[in-house]
């Protein structure tokens, strides 16, 4: 029998049924590496896993705590796996797998607000130019471009709403922009029409490129091909309806029935299907009140997802080919509020990563005793970019997209990849 | 008794004046008066433990302990004897005495729980100390020895807050979800639970809101629990909100409003015996309310939102002063205010207030 | 036979009063090609001229009886006529409302006091600075117009715990009434536009910042506070603090009147009605009869330059909101000629948009010139390729797949002057799921203009497997599945693309045809499948 698309699917639910996603899914249980993970794997292809912390995670509950000094707040840190290194109590899991991570707690952007400060993290700080930048996952997306799978190059696994989101994009255009996935539900109109066989779906597609091949012939082809890529893309994703079902139960809990660890679930799932940037965000971090109860919930779930993502990628060998990278627009203060809370804080504060081109199990940068400044040397946005472009082995330096003719670099001109957080 | 009074009569006789107010340059969780109302107590986010002697007008710092870690949010006075007791965030419960006004350790226990001690409370009899902690447990102990009576479980949650039944034979707990247990106190039956869960919601991956204060009437009969009715999580928003249980029943017999969105919790609640209750509620940075209720009214008859984000009040024993915790002015700001080249942290100016009139100056 | 008559003879008189009238769109077309070095492509066929002037003009495709009428039409003074014919059809009005609400919107949401006054003020070609000055005046208790201030109100909404945006708004009329974005300028001066500084940002703040939105009527309408005193600002970067009164962009201060206390009021506020009190010193009032007037050259200049890439998709000035010295104007004297027909004209919309319609540059192709392979986009060599607004697609999808009934038709209504609204089919579709549906799919999210072509995964999605159109695709009464199916392959071809792409088939389209219908036997699936893939097609789905 000839598999088609749509039958394809529906057969295997009918054949394997529930069971299919247990025996096929073994993520983190060592052993069987799934059959979609192994074919990843053959390919190498480059891809980006972007957990971005919204509101500002703080670096001081987090991965650089300052226990018992004038602005530690009430917790304690933890051993890792590092010998000498700890972190705060509230992260208990990612301590144990640390030596998987590259942390730099010498981190100091430039803005302390969020409506210029995510646009210009996300973008890496460019020098100004006059035009609108890309973020992070349409420049890689644009860079390394959409690989085999035919899914959409950036996919964004959000709370909230879903929908075609092209405002990352900047000048690079709306062709790369994200699909983002909204509370794990489908794209709308995912699946083909009841009344329509896959069959006859191929036979009025290639009735519509023909005709389009045909409008092409005397005119510019950016039209046409603009068009038949979003098709294309809607096809494909017709095909992965199968990315959009119910996750394993046994996942759930070890993920946590959360909304980041349902979304965390999602992103490794986008990323085993070939997705080259898969940005996965969490919400609710912006605690200028009640800060420490605040963290003392955030923290161990984003703890929970986090390391259980980290652990079951190391163990498929996926963290070898995928760049892991989790951060926020900026730390937060040392000074605690009248709401006994924390402000914005860009001045100091901590980014982590891992995955493909970083050092494991290494912790770069220092803040002073109170944790309010910088001690060593400073990383900026900028230099970021440089070192994940590298690690994707994209020539930071020398690299550039022309937009209508001016050329302009990728990443900021006056900054340089962190060698000390490459492998 | 006030009940009779009118509002004007109520304003009359117990607004407050500012009598002095003393500061260190950190930040305090609470501040209590003795029980011979000489000294006063600070507890707060350096580990320190402060006595600070009143009767100048100038208040003294006369002894500084500094053996505890992380931050010292539980503090409980003994009514009878010169001892207090503290609890930190490192899990340690220490017991002071501060006889000839110098601090000094009388017995402590570094794992007294698993995690941070959030509350201390001493029996009205003296005879037992109650601890609550983010390990979900509550323990008793002998406050002369500090040996451990008991652990009991029920919450499956964080406890902020603890309080004793006047008659010492019973308390109640709450925490960060919003429930209330009322238990006896000897063998940890549980006798009532009380629903407070307007006071908690969970906002995308936080546990908000919770319950904040707990206060038993003088009477015993009536228990007040206090929190906010959470609008979101992150930078928390949300009505201030007091529900008051009737011992007898378990569903609340009031349900006050102590303020708006911007006010946040109800951090502290003191009852007077005059038929009033002091509130404070600590709110966004800059913004602050004590309010006084006397009960039966649907409003407060006195607000004052001049003290800027309170944290707890403490009665003086002669019923006429109380302290209360506030926060300096502009402790809040994004990015980098440096003062001099210094990162200036907050700090916590005690005011002592007095519903006495100013003295009037003697002839010379 | 007399109707007949007296529309020939009405006919008659158009062309004379159009070959009598200045030749503007000539002398445009000879700057255009003077400063446009390179072939230029052919002057398009008649048949992608009808569709394109069709699509600009009335937001909807010609019938194919139309198209073929016109194809084969041996009038050499057709295109005038339907141009002209086209700006007086009924349609026209819905179809300026709908492209102006998202010009001026950017999908912020509807309101139908709103539509109401730009249906009506399309309808009757009102003066576009009549139509700039009842948007920006503070309506008081004004029974006319009265969706006009959806404009000001719906950027003063409060979202969340966010302030009021006083200064989106004051960015949002310079953009759109200006042509100039002055947002980020409003700490500094322009970090890269030389020409725009903080004290423009400021004047221009200064008009908004005392207004706010009435609550005691129920259509859009703003308010002001007292306003007595200027704003003051200074730099983030440093630098002396400055005083403002308002001030439009390029032009003087106006002076703040101020009056004694209890006397600043023009109008005291009445307690029954709950209408607020208006102050004498008005800065809305002020703006409302200084911005859109002759001697403001900004305003006609940005109001002509957005007429230009109504019709030609970009502007002569691009992007439409960044009027400066550093961005220079394609064809600066073209925008001259265009800007100062406006003013003379008497702010005429029709009437520039008859001159460019009539332009050469207007009616050349989309096709490339012989042995091009690109062709910029600021030298309108070529007829650039422009995406169809999401109610462009709802009308032609609608009008091609023949479930649209022609209620409308331009002899009915034209000698009936009463008849001045859009009368809207309902019988055949669910017109506001339908809507619904059209906007979802297609149209930006709030706050990003429709400028480019960016055809979207979701509108994909949309057409591939959502039943509304595809439900289209199969015969009803009397629509074009059903009046194909009873059709033999040459006809049938001839009357397909007719419909759908208002133009005849070639050879090798028709031979496709031919085997499709036999490669699936099943004629209803065999048309829909035919219909449908030309509905998806980019031809379709673009204005060529």
């Amino acid at each position: 029998m000839h598999c088609t698309p749509i039958e394809h699917a529906i057969s295997r639910r009918t054949l394997f049924g529930a069971a299919a996603a247990t025996t096929l899914g073994m993520g983190g249980l060592g052993g069987l590496v799934r059959p979609s993970i192994a074919k990843r794997l053959q390919s190498d292809q480059k891809q980006v896993l972007f957990i971005w912390i919204d509101g500002g995670m703080s670096q001081l509950e987090s991965w650089d705590p300052k226990p018992n000094t004038q602005f530690g707040g009430p917790f304690r840190s933890i051993q890792t796996s590092i010998p000498g290194i700890r972190i705060s109590e509230l992260m208990p899991k990612t301590a144990q797998i640390m030596h998987l991570l590259a942390v730099d707690r010498g981190v100091h952007t430039q803005d302390n607000s969020h409506s210029a400060g995510v646009g210009r993290v996300n973008r890496g700080d460019p020098k100004d130019r006059g035009v609108t930048y890309p973020y992070f996952g349409s420049a890689v997306a644009n860079l390394l471009g959409p690989g085999e799978s035919g899914l959409p190059p950036y996919v964004w696994v959000k709370p909230g709403s879903g929908g075609f989101q092209f405002k990352d994009a900047g000048f690079l255009g709306p062709q790369y922009g994200a699909l983002a996935i909204g509370d794990g539900q489908a794209p709308d109109n995912l699946l083909l029409h009841k009344d329509i066989s896959s069959k006859r779906d191929d036979l009025r597609n290639k009735l519509r490129v023909l005709a389009d091949e045909r409008f092409t012939k005397t005119r510019s082809s950016r039209s046409t091909e603009a068009q038949g890529f979003v098709f294309d893309t809607a096809r494909t994703l017709m095909r992965r309806s199968d990315l959009f079902e119910p996750a394993d139960p046994k996942d759930k809990e070890r993920y946590g029935d959360t909304p980041f660890g349902r979304d965390m679930l999602l992103g490794k799932k986008m990323i085993e299907a070939g997705v080259t940037f898969v940005k996965v965000n969490s919400y609710g971090w912006d605690t200028h009140g009640d800060n420490f109860n605040g963290h003392a919930s955030l923290m161990p779930r984003f703890d929970q997802a986090f390391a259980t993502l980290v652990t079951d990628m190391h163990e498929s060998g996926m963290l070898d080919h995928v760049l892991v990278i989790a951060m926020s627009e900026f730390g937060r203060t040392p000074r605690i509020n009248g709401h006994v809370g924390r402000d914005h804080w860009p001045e100091a504060w901590s980014i982590a990563m891992t995955g493909r081109g970083i050092r494991r199990g290494t912790v770069i940068g220092k803040t002073n005793k109170l944790g309010t400044f910088v001690d060593s040397e400073e990383h900026d946005i900028g230099a970021f970019f440089h070192t994940w472009f590298h690690a994707l082995g994209i020539d930071s330096t020398h690299d550039e997209y022309v937009n209508d003719g001016q050329p302009l670099p990728i990443a900021h001109d006056d900054m340089a990849p962190i060698k000390e957080l490459l492998a | 008794m006030i009940a009779d009074l009118s509002i004007e009569q109520l304003i009359e006789q117990y607004k407050p004046r500012i009598k002095k107010t003393f500061a260190a340059d950190r930040q305090f969780v609470k501040a209590e008066f003795t029980n011979d109302g000489s000294h006063i107590v600070t507890v707060g986010y350096d580990a320190s433990v402060r006595l600070w002697a009143t009767d100048s007008d100038e208040p003294q710092q006369v002894s500084l302990d500094e053996s505890h870690q992380g931050w010292v949010t539980g503090l409980a006075v003994h009514s009878t004897n010169a001892r207090i007791f503290t609890s930190d965030s490192f899990a340690t419960l220490t017991c002071f005495d501060y006889t000839n006004g110098t601090l000094q350790p009388v017995w402590s226990n570094s794992e007294a729980h698993d995690g941070w001690i959030r509350e201390l409370a001493l029996a009205p009899d003296g005879k037992t100390l109650a601890s609550v902690s983010r390990d979900q447990t509550i323990r008793t102990w002998d406050p002369n020895t500090g040996n451990q009576r008991d652990a009991f479980q029920g919450h499956g949650a964080d406890i902020y807050t603890v309080a004793w039944h006047p008659d010492s034979t019973a308390f109640a707990t709450g925490d960060a979800k919003g429930n209330v247990i009322y238990r006896d106190a000897k063998s940890g039956a549980i006798k009532k639970e009380f629903d407070a869960s307007e006071l908690f919601a969970v906002q995308r991956l936080q546990d908000v809101g919770g319950v904040q204060s707990l206060t038993f009437s003088l009477d015993g009969n009536t228990l007040f629990a206090g929190g906010c009715k959470p609008n979101n999580g992150g930078n928390v928003q949300g009505v201030p909100l007091v529900f008051r249980f009737d011992l007898a029943g378990n569903q609340p017999v009031e349900r006050l409003e102590l303020g708006v969105s911007s006010d946040v919790y109800v951090r502290n609640i003191t009852m007077h015996p005059d038929g009033f209750m002091l509130a404070v509620t600590n709110g966004n940075p800059g913004i602050g309310k004590l309010q006084f209720h006397r009960f039966g009214d649907d409003k407060p008859f006195y607000v004052n939102s001049k003290l800027l984000n309170c944290h707890h009040i403490s009665l003086h024993p002669n019923k006429r002063d109380f302290a209360v915790t506030t926060t300096s002015r502009g402790s809040n700001g994004n990015g980098r205010p440096l003062k001099d080249g210094e990162y200036v942290g907050s700090h916590s100016p005690v005011h002592v207030l007095t519903f006495d009139p100013p003295a009037e100056e003697a002839p010379s | 036979m007399l109707r007949q008559t007296s529309v020939a003879i009405a006919y008659f008189c158009l062309c004379v009063v159009i070959c009598a009238s200045p030749p503007a769109q000539k002398q445009i077309d000879k700057l255009i090609k003077a400063r446009s070095p390179g072939k230029l492509s052919d002057i398009s066929s008649d048949a992608a001229f009808l569709r394109r002037i069709h699509l600009d003009l009335v937001g909807d495709i010609p019938t194919a009886q139309e198209a073929l009428e016109f194809i084969e039409s041996k009038s050499s003074s057709k295109r005038i006529e339907v141009i002209n014919t086209l700006l007086d059809d009924p349609r026209y009005a819905r179809n300026m409302a709908e492209r102006f609400n998202i010009m001026l919107m950017e999908r912020r949401a509807t309101n139908e006091h709103w539509s109401e006054f730009l249906n009506a003020a399309f309808s009757e070609n009102r003066p576009a600075d009549a139509l700039v000055r009842q948007i920006l005046t503070p309506s008081a208790s004004d029974t006319e117009n009265v969706g006009a201030n959806h404009f000001l109100t719906s950027r003063l909404q409060k979202i969340g715990q966010n302030p009021t945006d006083y200064p989106g708004l004051a960015s949002d009329i310079g953009r759109m009434f200006l042509g100039v974005n002055l947002a980020c300028a409003q700490c500094h001066d322009h970090l890269f536009v030389t020409d725009y500084k903080q004290a423009d940002f400021q004047g221009m703040y200064a008009f908004v910042l005392h207004s706010y939105i009435r609550n005691d009527v129920t259509y859009p309408a703003i308010g002001e506070r007292i306003m007595n005193k200027p704003l003051v600002f200074s730099s983030v970067f440093g630098g002396e603090q400055t005083t403002t009164g308002p001030r439009i962009y390029m032009g003087t201060q106006f002076e703040i009147e101020v009056f004694d206390k209890g006397n600043e009021f023009a109008v005291e506020a009445n307690k029954e009605t709950k209408e607020p009190a208006i102050p004498r010193f008005s800065p809305l009032r002020i703006l409302s009869e200084n911005l859109p007037r002759a001697d403001n050259h900004q305003f006609a200049r940005n109001f002509a330059n957005r007429l230009w890439f109504l019709m030609l998709g970009r502007g002569i000035v691009h992007p439409l909101d960044l009027h400066h010295s550093e961005n220079e104007a394609s064809h600066p004297e073209v925008l001259d000629i265009l800007e100062s027909e406006l003013i003379t004209s008497g702010y005429d919309v029709k009437h520039v948009l008859r001159i460019i319609a009539s332009s050469e540059t207007y009616q050349r192709s989309s096709s490339l010139p012989k042995n091009t392979t690109s062709v910029s986009p600021t030298s309108f060599r070529s007829f650039p390729t422009k995406p169809l607004s999401a109610e462009q697609l709802k009308w032609s999808m609608l009008r091609a797949t023949g479930m649209l009934p022609e209620t409308l038709t331009r002899s009915e209504t034209e000698s009936d002057p009463e008849e001045t609204k859009t009368v809207i089919p309902t019988d055949s579709v669910d017109m506001s799921a339908a809507n619904q549906k059209f906007l979802e799919a297609y149209a930006n999210p709030p706050k990003e203009a429709e400028i480019d072509f960016t055809p979207s995964v979701r509108a994909a999605l949309f057409l591939l497997n959502d039943d509304l159109v595809v439900s289209w695709t199969l015969p009803a009464s009397g629509n074009l599945a059903e009046t194909l199916s009873e059709m033999d392959t040459k006809p049938l071809s001839k009357h397909l693309f007719l419909t759908i792409l208002s133009r005849l088939p070639t050879d090798d389209e028709t031979r496709t045809i031919e085997n499709h219908l036999i490669e699936e036997p099943d004629k209803t699936t065999a048309l829909s499948n035919l219909i449908w893939s030309l509905l998806a097609s980019t031809e379709f789905a673009t204005n060529h």
